[in-house]
């Protein structure tokens, strides 16, 4: 691949991948640098990248992957865990929609907000998951653990919003 | 099929359930409705979280990728200048001196005879200290040259990545380099015959001798070192610097102006004097009477004899020590039994540990110091030993330091996983071949000579990779025990070392679970650089 084409990409994915560094590693780093860091890793690595393959999928696990570092450089993020609390699994009440009821351009950006307010070890996998279209084995692969846990994370992760989410809501 | 858990619905709903599983699910969903409705609710949850985190993503220009790091221009000149440095030194020196430079002797005839002189060299230089074969080698000119390619090399290897071919060619500059540097001189003179070496009363070796045949015989005069290996090695001539000989039989029998080091079947000391010290061990060790040791001597063997005279200390090793002549210095012995004769004279202390203390008497007036003879004493338990916890937790400490550095900067190796029999089975022949074949070929690397350099770094990593193995299980111990619990990683590692010294201190089965930790540990190392620099393409 010559560098016109990397550049090319570069600009393609730039935003999403921007997007990416900045919801994991929220105040933990400079999400700029970390993307161009994350570029440049890419381009170190070309040697490995399968043209067969989506470059985006493969520059996002890139990132995935240099975010963690960064925070577990940090001391930031704890081995991704089992939080062993009482936090029992939820039912949704199916006749209200969750969280899809709040879609609205400023619900929007409450998720978001929630998102961001996620503890590290719920807040990786949910953005690793539903904006990076991370497959399970590959955020287990990054955080250390099992596909299972990756689940219970996700599960847990959508409780917290769901709870975040009621409370304002409610405020409202 | 019952309605499944939340987990499941979930799962189902982002698509992360084996493919059997999700078909059962499918099943139970077609015919539930109440599952039907929980797995659309958390479908739509996804694709809400996911409109919206795509909503809030950032647009606008699109700032400039900066370059990837490259060499300095100023470094690549520096490092080109050197390189013609070198050629136009070497060039110089073998159309002026009308000399064949050291690199260009492996294509002579007599191919064995610089590897010889690596070699002894080497030797020497481990075994006296000194200068040593690379000091030997490089001269003010080569030195700072081959310097310069290492670290060249070294820092683009970190820095610059773009692909193996820059790397590549910069090592094999690098291994020319090295191969290229001329040696200072040549200080070795080699003689080899199958037969017999025979080294005659009038000849003088103005240089160090390596010596290698069946027979030696050495009546001349040798004024470097001595280094003879042989059946019957015989050396009554004179040698100005140390004598290393093994053999069969070794006879030391003329004046020797430096060390003595001897290893054979036999090894005698007859009407020899020696400047420094005595090393000698043998089935058979002595020391006759007409000769003199004026350093220390270390004998190891059935049964040492020292008839003549050592004038410091002595250690004396083996079944029946036999001391009649003088010590100028302290008697050590260990053995069944020792023997001193009415003539022996010891004028330092006497520290003798024999089977029994009543068979080995000590006449009046031998010993000038104070003399201690006593049966050896059966060792304690270390368990009972308080040094041996002390030690272990100093261990731990530095295995706990060593973690912390080693995941701050590799926090990949952090990540280390076996979730199933079959990964652990993998792991483990991963480590096992890492443990085999790696010094393996770091000898046969070394034993190449010119591979050494190679071989030697090889061994170093392997050694480091066989202490850092049991770190690397050590926090995957503490990390699967932490899951359910909020430990830090530290907390995590320090748990999974204590585990570990406490296990592979375990009578009998610890020498069992210090190979499992080493197969396991260089197992997982492996799969991260696999992982790292294989394969994956996240890196």
């Amino acid at each position: 691949m010559v560098r016109a084409e990397f550049d090319a990409l570069y600009r393609e994915h730039y935003h999403r991948v921007l997007g990416l560094c900045r919801r994991m590693l929220g105040n933990a780093g400079d999400p700029e640098d970390a993307t161009q860091e994350v570029f440049m890793r890419g381009y170190r690595a070309l040697g490995n990248y399968q043209r067969q393959r989506s470059f985006g999928p493969w520059i996002r696990a890139i990132a995935a992957n240099h975010c963690i570092d960064l925070l577990r450089r940090q001391t930031r993020l704890n081995d991704v865990l089992d939080p062993g609390t009482d936090l029992a699994e939820e039912t949704p009440d199916p006749a209200e929609n969750g969280i899809g009821a709040l879609v609205t351009e400023r619900n929007a950006d409450a998720i978001v907000r929630a998102v961001d307010a996620l503890p590290d070890k719920y807040r990786l996998p949910v953005v690793m998951a539903y904006y990076a279209d991370a497959s399970y084995d590959e955020i287990a692969s990054a955080l250390g653990t099992s596909r299972n846990h990756v689940g219970v994370l996700l599960l847990r992760a959508r409780q917290h919003l769901r709870r975040d989410l009621a409370d304002l809501e409610e405020e409202i | 099929m019952t309605c499944p858990s939340t987990l499941t619905c979930s799962m189902y709903a982002d698509h992360a359930l084996p493919r059997a599983e999700a078909a059962e699910v499918r099943a139970h969903v077609a015919e539930c409705g109440t599952c039907r409705e929980r797995i659309a609710g958390l479908a739509g949850e996804r694709q809400a979280i996911h409109r919206a985190l795509m909503t809030s993503q950032a647009s606008g220009p699109v700032p400039a990728l900066l370059a990837p790091p490259t060499i300095p221009t100023l470094a690549v000149w520096l490092g080109w200048a050197a390189l013609a440095g070198w050629a136009a030194t070497v060039g110089w020196a073998t159309l002026t001196e009308n000399t064949v430079p050291g690199w260009l002797e492996w294509l002579a005839p007599d191919v064995m005879g610089a590897s010889i002189q690596i070699l002894m060299a080497g030797v020497l230089h481990l075994v006296l200290g000194g200068p040593g074969p690379v000091e030997g080698m490089l001269d003010a000119v080569s030195m700072p040259l081959a310097a310069v390619m290492m670290i060249l090399t070294a820092w683009l290897l970190i820095r610059w990545r773009p692909g193996p071919a820059a790397p590549t060619c910069l090592t094999l500059c690098l291994a020319v380099a090295l191969l290229a540097v001329a040696p200072a001189s040549h200080a070795f003179e080699v003689r080899r015959d199958d037969v017999r070496v025979h080294i005659t009363a009038g000849e003088t070796i103005d240089d160090t001798l390596v010596v290698m045949s069946e027979a030696v015989l050495i009546e001349g005069t040798v004024t470097g070192d001595l280094v003879v290996m042989g059946e019957q090695v015989s050396i009554p001539g004179e040698i100005g610097g140390t004598v290393v000989a093994m053999g069969n039989t070794v006879a030391v029998e003329g004046p020797v102006g430096g060390n003595v080091l001897v290893m054979g079947e036999t090894v005698s000391l007859r009407g020899a004097t020696v400047a420094g010290n005595l090393y000698g061990m043998g089935r058979s060790v002595s020391v006759d009477a007409g000769s003199r040791v004026e350093g220390n001597s270390a004998m190891m063997g059935e049964e040492p004899q020292v008839h003549g005279f050592v004038g410091r200390d002595l250690l004396a090793m083996g079944k029946r020590v036999s001391v009649l002549g003088r010590i100028g210095g302290d008697l050590s012995t260990y053995g069944e039994s020792l023997s001193l004769g009415p003539a022996a004279r010891i004028d330092g202390d006497l520290t003798a540990t024999v089977d029994d203390p009543d068979a080995s008497p000590v006449p009046d007036g031998v010993v000038g110091g104070v003399s201690h003879v006593t049966a050896e004493a059966p060792e304690p338990s270390r368990y009972t030993t308080w040094h041996f916890y002390v030690g272990e937790v100093l261990q731990l400490a530095a295995a706990f330091v060593c973690g912390l550095v080693l995941f701050h900067f590799f926090p990949g190796l952090a990540r280390g996983r076996l979730d199933s029999g079959s990964e652990v089975l993998i792991t483990a022949a991963i480590g096992a071949l890492g443990l085999i074949a790696l010094p393996a070929l770091a000898l046969a690397c070394i034993l190449t000579l010119i591979g050494a350099p190679i071989g030697l770094l090889g061994l170093l990593v392997w050694i480091v990779g066989l202490y850092l193995a049991g770190i690397v299980v050590a926090a995957f111990i503490g990390r699967r025990l932490g899951e359910g619990s909020d430990l830090a990683p530290a907390l995590s590692l320090l748990i999974g070392l204590g585990i570990v010294y406490v296990l592979v201190n375990v009578p009998y089965l610890g020498g069992l679970v210090r190979l499992v930790v080493l197969l396991l540990g260089l197992g997982m190392i492996g799969q991260w650089l696999r992982g790292r620099w294989g394969s994956r393409a996240a890196t």
